[in-house]
């Protein structure tokens, strides 16, 4: 079963109505909560905001905010296929993270990645150690991601 | 749009309920209790209401199931792209426990890749009260003022008007917790990750319903209709006091359009004693002996005309002024939406009756009584004798002056009879004497005055020509052998003339008591049922089989009954209804034990 491309549906050109322009703007915010409901939204138009957003989503990935730039490489991974080593590379290292809930998202990012996102299997290693963390939150969504990365494998 | 009655299923945490529709909308909702003002109400006005939806975006089949054994609901999206699930329920704590009202939706991919739409658009206190929208870092703040609630979302919700969206797809297996939940600081730290709390709470809820439907004690042909019956009961008692409300809903009408439209969120002490009357036949005693205590606080206040007042709020209160949201413009345009209910003001006799037979089985079936609980008993049994003899506003709360019910009359001979069987039972102190000449006498003005000769029947009231479908619970109570000439008489003018098509009407509008209402009505479940058991014990058994197997068939699609029917089948009034739920399971027992063992 190919787990790649998402809905069977065709993705949408806007998001809630509004255009990956206006959401685009919402990128630049001030607000981190605006920035993270931009770039989610801007993942859920999908590669017809790609000309348009690939660019700032790659740069939300070094956002002053840990959890901007997990919700930043999520959507960049939709957004950009071929940048998925990019979007990657940030939720790998945000498994790391101080904060519980950061790796708590990471881990459930990775996950929804799916096991046929290229070089998903680097995501791995770090999301077996997630299943000894501390947090039970964390560990959760860490056994989530592994079972299903691991479902075609 | 306003969506059919019967097409909502409903979850509750025995502190209040929300109703939700086919299409994964909760349209009704009030928290933290029955009787607290709405936060979701756009079955009572679609545009102002509020509401709060969970769908899959793809064109899609709508279905609706319980979990087994449960009042966790489940409604389900098939399209041709794949199948999608949203888990509803409302989590029960213990009792005594800090309460955290509740109401979890977990979304679920079953097949294919299913993009969901999450709207959120709360409307406080009956659309009256002005809120406003907070985004933070776990999903977004409802805040009101005196009511706040936190909607958790792990996706990012985004504002749309006074509510919240947002758009997901889940990809097959997956699922997507949502809590919204009653806080009391928007600055209070909560809960973040939703998904193990939703898990957690999913299995905890499933394990109370299940745990407490195994003290069922039916085994009988209609089990799975008679457990929904059960559970929906349950669910309609107030955990902490023990009261029963008559229904979570309030103003839908019994006639599109029509004046017929009450708030039936509280605790009225015929349908609670009913509702009892049901549990005790079942096997459940702790419902039984917890509406006991509430009842007992409810007769040492006493009431305005008598040692009860009809209905209370679920707390005990005794006042419920019936007011009318004129900005509502109500279920399908059916204009005033009421709350509160003023017929908490009426004198209806029949209370007394329904209560201590109740209370007489409980006595038996359940734990034996106090000797508190028998003096209130006895006290109410002396203010019988003084005031049977009035006029009263009836069973059916008519609003057009007092008559002399032979419903409940009949009831105030079954409250003497009653306690005169209790106090033998238990060898209680009583002047036995002074009541039993009292029952007999009225028993005699009954059959005298309550009875047409020329029309062969039981009357609504005295004087009347006019029959009532209420008078067909005389054989129920032993008032009347069941194939009694005068009661055999009164089944057939019942069915000659407040039947159609097996299903019951009160009684004809028009003819009899003038109920101080215009417009019609629609047929009454409860008395529906109540004609299969006459039947039933009548020895008209084929007959009242067919009639119950036809009266399931009006069931919604989750097993649940509203109060009444229109021509077309459709549900009107209040939904879901425990008079209907309750008749139901007393028309199952009986038609089980006459039918005998074989199946």
């Amino acid at each position: 079963m190919s787990d790649r491309h998402e809905p069977q549906t065709q993705p949408p050109a806007a998001y809630l109505d509004r255009s990956a322009a206006d959401w685009l703007a919402g990128l630049r915010s001030n607000d981190a909560l605006e920035r993270r409901l931009a770039a989610y939204a801007l993942g859920e138009i999908g590669p017809t905001a790609k000309v348009l957003a690939q660019t700032e989503l790659l740069a939300a990935l070094g956002d002053a905010e840990p959890f901007v730039r997990v919700w930043a490489a999520a959507a960049l991974a939709r957004v950009a296929p071929e940048s998925i080593p990019q979007a990657l590379a940030s939720l790998v290292d945000a498994t790391g993270a101080e904060v519980y809930w950061i790796r708590s998202l990471a881990a459930w990012q990775l996950g929804r990645l799916g096991p046929a996102t290229p070089g998903i299997d680097a995501a791995l290693p770090p999301l077996e150690a997630l299943r000894n963390d501390p947090d039970r939150n964390v560990r959760t969504e860490a056994e989530h991601a592994c079972k299903r990365l691991r479902r075609n494998s | 749009m306003y969506k059919p009655i019967e097409s909502y299923g409903v979850i509750g945490d025995m502190h209040s309920v929300a109703l939700v529709n086919m299409d994964g909308a909760i349209d009704w909702c009030c928290l933290p209790y029955f009787d607290s003002p709405s936060i979701f109400a756009a079955i009572l006005d679609h545009q102002k209401g509020g509401s709060f939806r969970i769908a899959a975006t793809q064109e899609s089949q709508h279905r609706q199931m319980y979990l087994p054994d449960s009042n966790v609901l489940v409604t389900r999206f098939l399209g041709s792209d794949g199948v999608g699930e949203v888990v509803d329920f409302m989590p029960v704590q213990p009792a005594g426990a800090t309460k955290t009202h509740e109401i979890v939706r977990v979304a679920r991919a079953i097949r294919g890749h299913i993009r969901f739409r999450l709207e959120c658009r709360p409307a406080f206190d009956f659309a009256r009260r002005p809120h406003r929208v907070l985004l933070d870092g776990r999903g977004a703040i409802f805040d009101s003022g005196p009511q706040k609630f936190a909607l958790i979302s792990r996706f990012p919700l985004h504002c749309l008007g006074d509510g919240v969206a947002v758009d997901f797809v889940l990809h097959p297996g997956e699922s997507a917790t949502f809590i919204l939940r009653q806080i009391e600081d928007v600055h209070a730290r909560g809960l973040l990750e939703t998904r193990l709390q939703g898990e957690e709470a999913l299995h905890e809820t499933l394990q109370f319903w299940r745990n407490w439907l195994k003290g069922c004690r039916y085994q009988g042909r209609w089990r799975e209709m008679v457990y929904r019956s059960a559970l929906l009961l349950k669910l309609l008692t107030f955990q902490p006091t023990g009261a029963i409300v008559a229904s979570p809903t309030c103003s839908l009408p019994e006639t599109i359009g029509g004046e017929r439209k009450w708030d039936y969120r509280y605790s009225w002490i015929r349908d609670a004693a009913f509702t009892v009357y049901a549990f005790l036949r079942l096997g459940f005693t702790s419902e039984a002996a917890a509406f006991m205590s509430w009842l007992e606080e409810r007769a040492r206040q006493g009431g305005a005309h008598g040692p009860l007042q009809v209905m209370y709020g679920i707390d005990g209160r005794r006042e419920l002024p019936e007011v009318e949201l004129p900005h509502l413009e109500g279920y399908r345009g059916s204009r005033p939406v009421r709350i509160g209910n003023a017929a908490a003001e009426q004198f209806q006799l029949d209370i007394y009756g329904e209560l201590i037979d109740t209370i007489h089985l409980y006595n038996k079936a359940g734990s034996p009584i106090s000797y508190d609980l028998w003096k209130h008993l006895r006290q109410m049994a002396d203010w019988v004798v003084g005031h049977w003899e009035k006029d009263d506003d009836g069973i059916w709360e008519t609003r057009g002056g007092q008559q002399a019910f032979v419903y409940s009359k009949v009831q105030c001979w079954v409250a003497l009879d009653r306690v005169l069987k209790i106090a033998q039972e238990r060898s209680f102190p009583i002047n036995a004497e002074r009541l039993a000449r009292e029952r007999d006498r009225i028993y005699e003005t009954i059959m005298q005055r309550g009875y047409h000769a020329e029309r062969a029947s039981f009357v609504q009231h005295f004087g009347s020509e006019a029959v009532d479908a209420a008078n067909l619970i005389m054989p129920l109570v032993q008032f009347v052998a069941p194939a009694d000439p005068r009661m055999l008489g009164t089944l057939e003018r019942t069915l000659e003339e407040l039947v159609s098509d097996s299903l019951v009407h009160r009684y004809a509008i028009g003819r009899g008591a003038c109920d101080g209402l215009t417009g019609t009505e629609g047929t009454f479940n409860m008395c529906t049922f109540w004609l299969v058991e006459a039947l039933a014990r009548a020895g008209r058994l084929d007959e009242a089989r067919f009639l119950f197997e036809k009266m399931l068939t009006y069931a919604n699609h989750l097993g649940l009954y509203g109060e009444e029917l229109g021509p077309l089948g459709e549900t009107l009034g209040n939904f879901p209804q425990a008079f209907t739920h309750i008749g139901l399971i007393r028309a199952a027992i009986k038609l089980d034990a006459n039918l005998g063992s074989e199946k």
